[in-house]
């Protein structure tokens, strides 16, 4: 029996043991074997199995504690050698650090972008039960969403669908809102009762049961601000004037908490519906006014396709009502991700959330930014470790288990990916606020404390990162013989290949992000100094109530001599226009109608492209003379456009010019067909001064001057016209200053790479080139044998990332304008000069180093 | 020197008592015998790594037997830090004890 120890051991038992104390513990299992035997010389073989596998189970939680204890004390001497080993190489380290750092910065902005685009109206508690209904309509050939609905729909509704638990409509109204002697011209907002009910807003003052009654009014606590001062404001009343110059009284009821900018429902001063009602003179019956956004409060299990079905019981009577704008359906849409479609919705007066191409593009160039820090990190700490390969090959020579080397490399990473984490935080508030500071509509805001699913994203990053980075070093070289390790510069010559293309891919991405910006900022400068197909310059508009106040203005004004040219018009170029129906020769198109008064045509410098321009002095009432843009004579397929007639709204009209395509919608979206014609004298909205000599500040100063002479009742509100051009420009900047924030970020990553890449590989080859030197190699020749292969790799980087970032960026402008720059090399090529200006810059310094050190430095024998 | 605490002056005490056949079988048997709990290996060695670590004892490979499957005995000494530290506690616990009898405990503070 004592021959053979193992005899009549439980299989289970002997395999128990050893996994808990694994073979640098042997004592231990010896420990235990002679408790066995112990047994069996007690007990016989029966019963010494069974004693022995009790006696196991019943050391089980010990075990475990000397397990847990064995580990904590291992990793302890991990960190402790993974500090002493960062420490030795500062500048890897360091690199690294701030290298993953920024990259997770933005990566970590591109989450912030998409979490504030998701929190959008999350607030109302209700949301999952609050739809919006919008109507269908062909636009352009495009369908689109309407968000106007008849003010008598939802009433109605809501009486006949027992699903419908309430409904509340909101109605967007500009007028003059007096208190003492403040007065501004405001757009207030109109909501049913109940709106209070449905959505969450919280207050800040008073109590919102008060909104009930015809006279009540709920402002937001900047406006409380802006009208009271430090008073309170409960109580005190507001006074609207309205456009035909009536006047309301409202008291007001309480005061709403600043609405936050991820809600759809922006108001400042909300008013009762039912004064909406009385202003215009209808009532919840009424089919033929809109309301400007309604929604339903359905209940728990309601079906939304059977709502949808339902509505289009209604569309009778809505084509009944308005035949102008004939819905094609109507359906409802939920509250919540109404914000992220809201900016392809026609007539909408609710706020648009994040563009899902912005937040794509952040997420996308993070994780390439991110992608990129990695392929560094990976690239550095290969390199890095070929010269630790000697302390693992003694490492495994003494005994030391893969696993134990696998857990050291990526206890390393994983601290320098925890630094990297913490540098990245800390630069992510102020990656955050830049982005805010260039997004005026958006809040961007890094709250680590206050949500935690930033930590989740964080941990995540974090293991991702670390485990990405570390997986090659830490598999590879731990597998690598101990012989070839010892040996030395076999495995870093072996790997040469691999690091080549990480580094092209690194530096291809490098390239990409470069290219894009290049492009970008070339579409800014194109779009800042296009032509638009009309003038916006030097021109001040004054919105106008009647054609009398603009024959005052004409006359005060025109002898100013700045000014050049006075205009009226119901419309204005680039900024609003109407969608009709036009009729001709039995086909019926969608057309935009620009209806220009006195001057206009002039002021705006439409471009005639045959025919004459409309002589105001003809007046016929039978038919209206128009000029219709390029597009519509393509799109109608006119050969001889001029002396067509065509009907809009039974009006007939003839056209006797044609004028060049416009851009009246920013670069957003393509020509679209137009039709220009004079305005009725009664129907002017806009006064247009144009002027030169002078700057638009100092014009809209004196004008400003003149209008409270002229009209010392109403507030003034002139502008100068390049201000509503102002959003599309700072659209547009914004991308720009983005582009090259990315683009600098991933350049200094890259060079950082490089730098350190270079670093390793002269040293690597230190002997080498202290052998040439010695042969009489010149200085020259050491730079080229050094950066040879570099240049290489950075010739394949510039093609792919040229390529790479070719249609990148193109698919980002599609996504976003209509008309972009014309194609150009010179962004490309400018992109490649940078790229290798900045690369050599990396370079050269340790090319120099190397190419002008003393041969006997490098020589010498350790 | 700071004190030893209860679980380590029973382990020194039990090894100090083993002479030179201290290892993980004597030593469990010896606590069982010492403190009249039932001691098992698994719950010994991370006490014994402590006490290392804190230089009260030591160790070295010792020789082995048939019945351990030929694997060998680590065999534990108490150190002259050790040693120290146990002479250090048993004044201590004079000093403690000086005057208390076991009966004026069992009377308590009544009488």
């Amino acid at each position: 029996m004592e021959n053979n120890p193992k005899k009549g051991l439980s299989k289970l038992s002997l395999w128990l043991i050893k996994k808990i104390f694994g073979a640098t513990h042997d004592e231990k299992v010896g420990d235990h074997l002679e408790i066995y035997y112990g047994f069996l010389e007690e007990k016989g073989p029966l019963a010494a199995k069974l004693l022995f596998l009790n006696y196991i189970l019943l050391s089980l939680p010990e075990y475990f504690t000397f397990k847990f204890y064995r580990s904590a004390s291992m990793f302890k001497n991990y960190v402790m050698i993974a500090f002493r080993n960062l420490a030795k190489e500062k500048a890897y380290s360091l690199i690294n650090i701030f290298g993953l750092g920024a990259a997770l910065s933005t990566a970590l902005f591109g989450y912030v972008n998409y979490d504030f685009s998701q929190s959008y109206d999350k607030q109302h508690l209700n949301a999952e039960n609050i739809y919006r209904i919008e109507g269908a309509i062909t636009l352009n050939k495009a369908s689109h969403g309407y968000g106007r609905v008849p003010m008598g729909l939802a009433p109605r509704a809501a009486n006949e669908m027992p699903e419908i638990n309430d409904y509340t409509r909101l109605s967007r109204m500009s007028g003059v809102v007096k208190f003492d002697d403040k007065v501004f011209n405001e757009s207030v907002y109109f909501a049913d009762y109940n709106f209070f009910d449905i959505f969450t807003f919280p207050s800040a003052n008073g109590d919102l049961r008060e909104f009930s009654n015809i006279s009540k009014v709920v402002i937001t606590n900047e406006y409380a601000v802006k009208y009271f001062g430090s008073e309170n404001p409960l109580g005190k009343d507001l006074i609207l004037i309205t456009g035909e110059g009536k006047k309301y009284i409202f008291n007001v009821a309480a005061v709403v908490e600043n609405i936050p900018m991820n809600s759809s429902i922006n108001f400042d001063i909300l008013l009762p519906y039912e004064r909406y009602q009385e202003i215009r003179e209808v009532d919840d019956s009424s089919w033929k006014v809109w309301s400007d956004a309604v929604f339903l409060y359905l209940e728990d299990n309601a079906s939304v396709t059977e709502i949808n079905r339902k509505l289009e019981d209604y569309l009778v009577l809505q084509h009944e009502a308005m035949p102008e704008r004939k819905f094609e359906r109507m359906f409802i849409k939920n509250l919540i991700g109404l914000a992220n479609t809201s900016q392809d919705v026609s007539g909408n007066i609710l706020m648009s959330g994040v563009p899902v191409s912005a937040v794509i593009s952040s997420i996308v160039t993070g994780i390439m930014i991110l992608l990129v820090a990695c392929f560094n990190f990976l690239q550095t700490s290969i390199s890095a470790v070929s010269k630790r390969l000697k302390e693992i090959g003694v490492r495994k020579a003494i005994g030391g288990h893969r696993k134990q080397i696998v857990a050291q490399f990526y206890v390393e990473n994983f601290i320098l990916c925890l630094f990297a984490l913490i540098v990245g935080v800390i630069m992510s508030y102020w990656v955050t606020d830049y982005f805010d500071s260039m997004w005026p509509t958006m809040d961007f805001q890094f709250r680590l404390l206050e949500n935690p699913d930033i930590f989740l994203v964080l941990a995540g990053l974090l293991v991702l990162t670390s485990l990405v980075s570390g997986l090659y070093p830490a598999l590879y070289i731990s597998k690598s013989n101990p012989v070839t390790a010892l040996k030395g510069d076999k495995f870093a010559a072996n790997k040469g290949m691999l690091k080549k293309i990480l580094f092209t891919g690194q530096f291809s991405l490098a390239m990409m992000t470069i290219v894009i910006t290049f492009v970008l900022h070339n579409n800014t400068s194109y779009q800042q100094t296009a032509e638009i197909g009309f003038n916006r310059d030097n021109n001040i508009i004054l919105p106008i109530n009647s054609s009398e106040e603009y024959e005052l203005i004409k006359n005060t004004l025109g002898s100013n001599p700045f000014v050049e040219n006075i205009a009226s018009s119901k419309h204005l170029a680039g900024w609003n226009w109407q969608n009709v129906k036009m009729e001709s020769e039995g086909n019926k198109t969608d057309v935009s109608i620009l209806e220009g008064g006195e001057n206009y045509f002039e002021i705006s410098g439409f471009k005639l492209v045959e025919g004459e321009e409309i002589d105001p002095n003809i007046k016929s009432i039978s038919q209206k003379s128009a000029l219709v843009n390029r597009k519509l004579v393509e799109e109608l397929e006119w050969d001889s456009p001029l002396n067509r007639t065509f009907r809009i709204n039974d009006q007939e009209f003839v056209v006797i010019g044609v004028i060049e395509n416009f851009l009246h919608n920013g670069f957003w979206r393509e020509f679209e067909p137009f039709v220009f014609a004079l305005a009725d004298r009664e129907s002017v909205k806009f006064s247009v001064v144009n002027y030169s000599n002078t700057t638009a500040t100092n014009m809209n100063d004196i004008i400003k001057t003149k209008w409270k002479i002229l009209f010392p009742e109403v507030p003034y509100s002139g502008f100068p016209v390049e201000e509503v051009f102002e959003s599309q420009m700072s659209v547009n900047e914004s991308i720009k200053k983005g582009a090259i924030f990315n683009a600098i970020m991933t350049l200094i990553i890259s060079c950082m790479g490089l730098y350190a890449l270079v670093s390793m590989s002269v040293l690597r080859r230190k002997k080498e080139l202290g052998i040439r030197k010695v042969l009489g190699a010149s200085t020259k020749n050491m730079a080229g044998i050094i950066s040879g292969e570099f240049v290489v790799m950075l010739v394949i980087s510039s093609v792919v990332g040229c390529v790479g970032g070719y249609y990148l960026v193109n698919m980002l402008l599609s996504a976003i304008f209509a008309h972009t720059a014309p194609f150009s090399y010179t962004p490309f090529i400018i992109s490649t000069i940078m790229l290798f200006f900045i690369a050599s810059l990396t370079i050269s310094s340790h090319v120099y180093k190397a190419a002008t050190s003393n041969p006997v430095e490098s020589l010498r024998y350790e | 020197m700071p004190l030893l605490s209860r679980t380590e002056e029973t382990f020194l005490l039990a090894i100090w008592r083993l002479k030179d056949n201290a290892y993980g079988v004597t030593i469990t048997d010896k606590l069982t015998e010492l403190t009249g709990a039932r001691w098992r290996l698994g719950g010994i060695y991370v006490p014994l790594e402590r006490l290392t670590k804190k230089g009260y004892i030591s160790s070295y490979l010792g020789n082995s037997t048939n019945l351990r499957g030929g694997r060998s005995k680590r065999l534990y000494k108490v150190t002259e830090t050790g040693l120290a530290a146990l002479v250090e506690t048993k004044n201590m616990d004079k000093n403690l004890w000086e005057d208390i009898s076991l009966n004026t405990l069992e009377e308590g503070y009544g009488k």
